[in-house]
């Protein structure tokens, strides 16, 4: 394992205790307190994954976002920010950042989105069923089980699940879906796309737990990740 | 030029037209036998029938000499020649020429004193416009332009422009005024008086200029082009001054009244701010003393301590924080509600995508707890700021949590009902008692400026719920159930459905 992860962050007790983390989990941190050595340090070391505050002293954090995915378009970048606007959350993540993370955060959660950003897993794989807790999806019969019974799933459901599950555990926005599904933006603030989710929602949705696929007002869906 | 020249020619037609007219009736008259001072009052009507209608002094003049030339020529005897038989006659041609004199005078004074009290009709209907219009328009820059509009309406399109103070370009004017304008506004609004055509200053542009002012500073300056008038009238410059006051003093009740307000705020505000930070100190206090003992308790004597104990004390903490967690999403949710100068941004938003994300991230609190969420089976849409709708929901569903016994269920659910739609939080697990229930939603700084110790805890969630419920002209209410629990519920307006 061994993967290297740089940590942008100007709090010196949270970048430590985020340091102490990664080290007790087999990573290698890289800690950076300000936008520029940041950089520096992206080019030099070529982590395989970014912690981004936003807040920092010397550069704004969306600058950082945008120089970073100008010299790599693969590294995973997870912001970790106070910011706590949907439309800044936004912003963030469809200007290529992989995912966000509001202070205060679970380190359970944070470490959780790191394996998510992490994980390199073709989906969806027409080969491998996938199963969740009690949903089997097979993909290459196009067969959706919760528990023993089939759910019967619409074209577009059956789409927008395997969207959120090739990214589960990532939030998708929903401008990110809306081009993913029908290829076009639109402006009625995605009408369609929400009536959709919510039915599929309702669909998958397991009797005695929590619903897998998870909503974040104003900014997107995240399929639920252990 | 040719218009001057058509009106002179119609007036001369009129006068030979009456003339005619009066000395054919008097060949008429006489010809029945009537007496020849008879026939000289069919002239004095022509004259009167031409004073009323000619414009100029010399017509009614010439008339009245052509009258007497002509009843001398046609009908004193001897007849069709200049000369009077009759000494009689003398008399009568000169009673004729003052009689038609004093017609003269009297009827163009008239006409004076109608067209006086025309323009003066014209201008009090003016100044009733003007303030009829103000009463719809109380912004500085609107009572300028009413007041550019209005000028404009009676002098004449494109004779005037309003300068506001600090502004380049005029109301009423595409472009700056020119240097030696501007320096004549300037003066005017200085000096307080006017200046331009006709007055001591400026006296050769063809502007006449007139500052206004409210109570405590200046305005603007209003400038109207005389063309070829010499000087402003009077009475027109006493219209523009009461035009003048009633806009300075729309713009000082303005400006009063936005002072007002701004004072106003600033001492709610003030107060406002001094009850938060009472009562955020106190609720913040609690937390972080379980925090501070806790840790410090860990960090002594962690060596002697057991591994349940330790565990015991760290499940506190994290316990602690989640609250403390909670408290600034709280703290959050009331800067974005009472913020005065922005309003809450609202966007139409899915219930079902609303129950989903205030729903979750209760499993670990749960415990004993069930807690049931009931989507609407059909789309419905409100009109909200999501992100707080959702705080309201949490804050109900963990006081429902908080409060009850700890086996209680509790189910969410929603129903439209007319144009609204309800959100209910219900529970069996006690219900509220008649103390509880007087205060549920009591404004936070009411309690804190009670200074009263038992508003604990989540007194801050339930009234920040009312807060922003009541942002989003809905309403909230808590009551007991017949499931022996409580149930609060809370209504906005439905923005929409959809099959």
């Amino acid at each position: 394992m061994n993967e290297k992860i740089l940590v942008v962050e100007d709090d010196h007790v949270i970048s430590h205790f985020l340091d102490l983390v990664l080290r007790s989990k087999g990573y290698v941190p890289l800690v950076s307190e300000t936008g520029f050595q940041a950089l520096g340090l992206f080019i030099s070391e070529t982590p395989s994954l970014v912690l981004l505050d936003l807040g920092l002293p010397d550069l704004d954090g969306m600058e950082v976002l945008a120089r970073l995915r100008e010299s790599s378009k693969g590294t995973p970048i997870i912001i970790v920010s106070a910011r706590e606007k949907e439309d800044e959350k936004v912003a963030a993540l469809d200007h290529g950042a992989d995912d966000y993370l509001t202070k205060p955060f679970n380190v359970g959660e944070l470490l959780a989105r790191i394996r998510v950003a992490l994980r390199h897993r073709p989906f969806p794989d027409e080969e491998q069923p996938f199963s969740y807790r009690q949903l089997k999806v097979d993909f290459a019969k196009r067969v959706v089980l919760l528990g023993e019974e089939e759910v019967h799933l619409t074209p577009i459901e059956f789409k927008l699940l395997s969207v959120l599950i090739e990214n589960q555990g990532k939030v998708l926005t929903h401008k990110f879906l809306q081009e993913k599904i029908w290829g076009y933006e639109t402006s009625d603030d995605y009408q369609s796309l929400r009536v959709f989710m919510a039915s599929l929602r309702k669909k998958i949705a397991p009797p005695t737990d929590e619903s897998y696929i998870l909503t974040e007002i104003g900014v997107g869906y995240r399929f639920r990740e252990d | 030029m040719r218009k001057k020249l058509l009106e002179n020619l119609i007036d001369v037609g009129l006068c030979l037209g009456a003339l005619g007219v009066a000395t054919g009736l008097a060949f008429g008259l006489d010809g029945l036998g009537l007496r020849p001072e008879n026939l000289l009052l069919i002239f004095l009507l022509a004259i009167l029938a031409v004073t009323i209608v000619t414009k100029k002094i010399y017509y009614p003049l010439a008339c009245s000499v052509a009258s007497v030339l002509n009843f001398n020529f046609f009908f004193t005897e001897p007849r069709l020649s200049f000369m009077i038989d009759d000494p009689n006659y003398y008399i009568s041609l000169v009673i004729f020429f003052v009689v038609s004199a004093v017609i003269f005078t009297i009827t163009s004074f008239t006409r004076k004193e109608t067209q006086r009290r025309r323009g003066n009709e014209r201008k009090l209907e003016s100044l009733n416009n003007f303030s009829k219009e103000l009463l719809q328009h109380s912004s500085i820059n609107e009572v300028f332009q009413e007041l550019q509009k209005e000028l404009d309406r009676y002098f004449g399109d494109g004779r005037c422009f309003v300068q506001s103070i600090g502004n380049e370009i005029p109301f009423g004017r595409a472009e700056p005024l020119s240097p030696v304008l501007s320096k004549a506004c300037l003066f005017a609004t200085k000096e307080n008086r006017s200046a331009g055509k006709g007055t001591l200053n400026f006296s050769n542009i063809s502007y006449f200029v007139y500052p206004f002012s409210g109570e405590n500073k200046a305005y603007g300056v209003v400038g109207i082009d005389l063309l070829k008038q010499k000087e402003m009238k009077n009475d027109e410059v006493s219209f523009i001054s009461s035009l003048c006051q009633i806009a300075s003093s729309t713009i000082d009740k303005d400006e009063v009244r936005a002072e007002k307000e701004r004072v106003y705020l600033e001492v709610e505000n003030e107060k406002f701010k001094t009850a938060l930070l009472r009562s955020l100190s106190h609720d913040i206090k609690t937390p972080l003393t379980a925090l501070q003992t806790g840790s410090g308790f860990l960090f002594e004597s962690y060596a002697t301590l057991d591994d349940a104990s330790k565990r015991d004390i760290i499940g506190n903490i994290s316990k602690e924080t989640i609250r403390l967690s909670d408290f600034v999403d709280n703290l959050l949710a009331l800067t974005r509600t009472t913020s005065a100068t922005k309003s809450i941004p609202m966007k139409k938003e899915l219930v079902d995508d609303l129950l989903a994300d205030s729903s979750s991230g209760f499993k670990n609190r749960l415990g004993l707890h069930q807690l049931t969420i009931e989507s609407p089976k059909e789309p419905l849409y409100v009109f909200c700021n999501g992100k707080l709708i959702i705080q309201v929901l949490r804050n109900l569903i963990s006081n429902a949590l908080a409060h009850t016994r700890n086996d209680a269920s509790v189910k969410v659910s929603v129903g439209p009902k007319d144009d609204q739609v309800f959100f209910f939080v219900e529970d069996n697990g006690g219900g509220l008692s008649e103390e509880a229930k007087k205060d549920l939603f009591k404004d936070f700084s009411t309690f804190a400026s009670e200074k009263k110790d038992r508003y604990q805890g989540n007194g801050l969630g339930l009234s920040i719920c009312a807060s922003i419920v009541k942002a989003h002209n809905g309403t909230i209410e808590g009551h007991n159930n017949e499931n022996g629990g409580a149930t609060f519920s809370f209504s906005l307006p439905l923005s929409g459905m959809r099959k």
